[in-house]
């Protein structure tokens, strides 16, 4: 008797103690939050600039970010308007052409990567600066409606080294079929690894892979619907080595070019529902959840013994 | 066997930390990471509060504001503290299955079987150590049915007020415990009389004092009482406390993507419920009050007659009506067997069904049916195939494979109410003086 009052009065003792845990760690972690300071949301596509004009500037982190603060969602002829009124806002003081481009899907099923491989020259106009110019190029994928890029997994590209920079616009919903999302883009900024000094002539290529996404399509008759990408926008940005692009050194080109004029548009075929079925499909399911329902109904009452003169206890 | 049981919790923590380990390696050099996706929003909901800044400024971020605030060290610690804390639940799990079962006089090979059936499984080491949080949710179950059992009624509905305001699914356990805390199991000052197992059980009728029908109709003539108008009072202002708190401090974010986006969830993605492909195909045209009504008739038909049937045996109870809810649903996800994994060890001693061959069938059909699913659900989604058809009658099969074992589980258990009759038990004694 002694030792099982012994024991009651240990449990208690423990119970009390995990409750003073608990209790401890509630203040600590409240603590934490209430010292912190709240400097906003925390967003891995915002960065600190708020531009007031309706045109990125050409040393703010993302060019596309300032059409979504002017557009509700993207639309294509807007946004080469906009592309349009950046670059000739902006001074171009290195000058790039697109020799050749190839853009392709890879991959099977819902998830693939969007492949852009291209060669590209540069050739700076002048430069005021003789210690040399960093350039990164910017390409921007206008994805068509039914296609998503999730920001996170490009967060993740990021902190792995496979982009300098990364961003998702628009619609970043995941889980939204086709008919209730709007479109999205994205834009990934890629160091070119060279110094750009003045008079010299420079030429590359770079191969970028960016993951996207199917969302469901429309239903439809013939159990697929296929989706075409436009080509990508291609940016050249170049600034003074070792500082960030400021507004005084910071040069916006377009990479243009007549590379490949006879490349069929991309396209992606995704299977979808079959509209035609839509009757006997719910038909078939609501008689199935009903016949499973009753089986199991009729187990329970008969093994319970409830409603024994309707059922014969086993 | 206290020497067997350490032995068993030590290695299945050490095997815990050795994969959580592991999982970083493979997140840091493999394209395939092994923490799970929703993780990794815990994560960032947990810093985004640590900042100051509302949780739910995180895409996709569905959970109680609790969930982050766990997670807190997270930012401050360790990536990885939530995946340890996630795990020492899945080991709590463990020590609580063990004392449901002493509690209950389970002698030491099936109990030590049962704990081994929730620490070894595959599917329940990897969730804790991959960052999910439904660990957390099975050990407040666990501790909700031990309170229960050794009487402390304030205590169980504490728990359960917090558990229901984590995660909406333990609604379903309502009715169950509010019968349960019957006058005639728990008289005021004592605690309740549990009934003990036996290795045996020749008889149908061992350990039934009183019929079903009485039960229910005896439970329902005195509703409120002292116990029962207890735990609804105080689960009920710890969920409105704990719903009203995080109303106050994240809004109208907090209701849509915690409360409401759960309890109006109709995903068109495809998911092992019989109803993905019906709603995918209307999903354009909103349901209308009768095509909804009739989708729930089946789960509500069904949680109310296994509740009328199993109340008095409550693990058993809550143990099918979790089945049932997860088949039933209109989204069903992997994560969501855990739920009735954890109760499955805290039955098993009661069951007649033998490993050989009916435990077996039961494994592989469940399994087989499951894998079937997973194989069309991969033509769709990895290669790009339209078998929408082949995945949606797949997943009629796994409704199937479903009834067929929970229709094996409730004909081979033996239903013994998880309390005696108090006032039974004292009117014998009263005849034998």
């Amino acid at each position: 008797m002694a030792m099982a009052d012994r024991m009651t009065a240990t449990t208690k003792s423990n119970g009390a103690l995990t409750y003073l845990y608990l209790l401890v760690y509630i203040a600590l972690s409240s603590g934490q939050i209430f010292f912190n300071k709240e400097d906003g949301a925390f967003d891995y596509m915002n960065d600190s600039d708020e531009p007031n004009a309706s045109i990125a500037a050409c040393h703010e982190k993302y060019i596309s970010k300032t059409y979504f603060k002017e557009h509700e969602r993207l639309q294509d002829s807007s946004f080469q308007d906009y592309i349009v009124r950046v670059l000739e806002g902006n001074p171009e003081r290195v000058h790039a052409e697109l020799l050749d481009l190839h853009h392709n899907l890879v991959g099977e099923g819902s998830h693939r990567h969007l492949s852009s491989h291209l060669r590209y020259s540069i050739e700076p106009d002048s430069i005021s600066d003789p210690s040399g110019q960093q350039c990164e190029i910017i390409l921007i994928e206008r994805l068509p409606s039914g296609v998503f890029a999730d920001p996170f997994e490009y967060q993740h590209l990021i902190q792995r080294g496979v982009f300098k920079d990364a961003a998702v616009f628009g619609d970043t919903n995941l889980e939204l079929p086709s008919f209730l999302s709007s479109r999205s883009m994205v834009e990934v900024h890629i160091e070119v690894d060279s110094n750009i000094t003045s008079g010299q002539k420079f030429s590359g290529e770079v191969k970028v892979e960016l993951p996207v996404h199917a969302r469901y399509p429309p239903v439809g008759n013939d159990g697929y619907s296929r989706i075409e990408f436009v080509k990508p926008d291609l940016l050249l940005r170049c600034g003074t080595e070792g500082s960030a692009c400021s507004s005084q050194n910071c040069s916006l080109s377009c990479i243009t070019g007549s590379a490949d004029p006879g490349q069929n548009a991309v396209s992606w075929t995704i299977p979808a529902g079959i509209e035609t079925r839509a009757k006997v499909v719910s038909a078939v399911t609501f008689a199935s959840a009903l016949l499973s329902a009753a089986l199991i109904i009729v187990v329970s009452l008969r093994q319970s013994g409830i409603g024994g003169k309707f059922f014969k206890q086993s | 066997m206290m020497i067997t049981f350490h032995f068993l919790l030590i290695f299945s923590a050490i095997f815990r930390v050795l994969l959580i380990m592991y999982g970083e390696w493979q997140d840091g050099h493999m394209e395939v990471r092994y923490t799970d996706v929703d993780y990794l929003v815990f994560s960032d909901a947990a810093i985004l509060m640590s900042s100051g800044a509302s949780p739910y400024n995180r895409a996709t971020y569905r959970y109680s504001p609790l969930l982050a605030f766990l997670l807190l060290p997270n930012a401050s610690l360790h990536p990885s503290w939530g995946k340890f804390l996630f795990s020492a639940s899945d080991l709590l799990v463990g020590i609580f299955i063990r004392d449901i079962l002493k509690m209950r006089g389970v002698s030491d090979m099936p109990c030590l079987f049962s704990v081994m059936v929730w620490l070894f499984n595959p599917f329940t080491f990897t969730i804790g150590t991959r960052g999910n949080c439904e660990p957390i949710v099975c050990a407040a179950i666990l501790w909700i049915i031990i309170s229960i059992m050794k009487g402390k009624v304030f205590q169980a509905a504490f728990w359960y007020g917090l558990v229901v305001h984590f995660r909406v699914y333990p609604v379903i356990y309502v009715l169950p415990i509010i019968l349960i805390l019957d006058p005639q199991y728990l008289q005021s000052g004592h605690m309740p009389v549990l009934t003990p197992w036996k290795a045996h059980w020749p008889n149908q009728s061992d350990g039934v004092e009183m019929s079903n029908a009485n039960f229910i109709l005896s439970a329902v003539g005195s509703i409120l009482t002292r116990a029962r108008v207890l735990f609804g009072l105080v689960s009920g202002s710890v969920f409105l406390g704990c719903t009203w708190l995080s109303f106050y401090l994240y809004g109208r974010e907090f209701l849509n993507e915690a409360v409401l986006y759960h309890l109006t969830r109709t995903d068109p993605r495809h998911n092992f419920s019989i109803y993905f492909y019906h709603i995918y195909l209307h999903y354009e045209n909103d349901f209308s009050l009768l095509e909804k009504l009739i989708s729930f008739l089946p789960q509500l038909t069904v949680q109310l007659a296994l509740i009328f049937s199993f109340a008095r045996d409550l693990p058993f109870c809550f143990f099918v009506q979790t089945v049932a809810f997860v088949a039933f649903n209109k989204v069903i996800t992997a994560q969501y067997f855990v739920w009735f994994f954890c109760l499955l060890p805290i039955i098993l001693p009661w069951s007649s069904m033998k490993l050989k061959w009916e435990g077996v069938a039961c494994i592989l059909c469940w399994m087989v049916a499951q894998t079937h699913w997973l194989m069309w659900g991969y033509m769709l989604e990895f290669r790009g195939h339209n078998v929408f058809l082949q995945l949606w009658l797949a997943s009629l099969l796994f409704l199937a494979a479903n009834t067929f074992v929970l229709v094996m589980f409730i004909r081979r258990h033996k239903i013994v109410p998880i309390f005696q009759l108090v006032y039974t038990k004292s009117k014998s004694l009263g005849k034998l003086e």
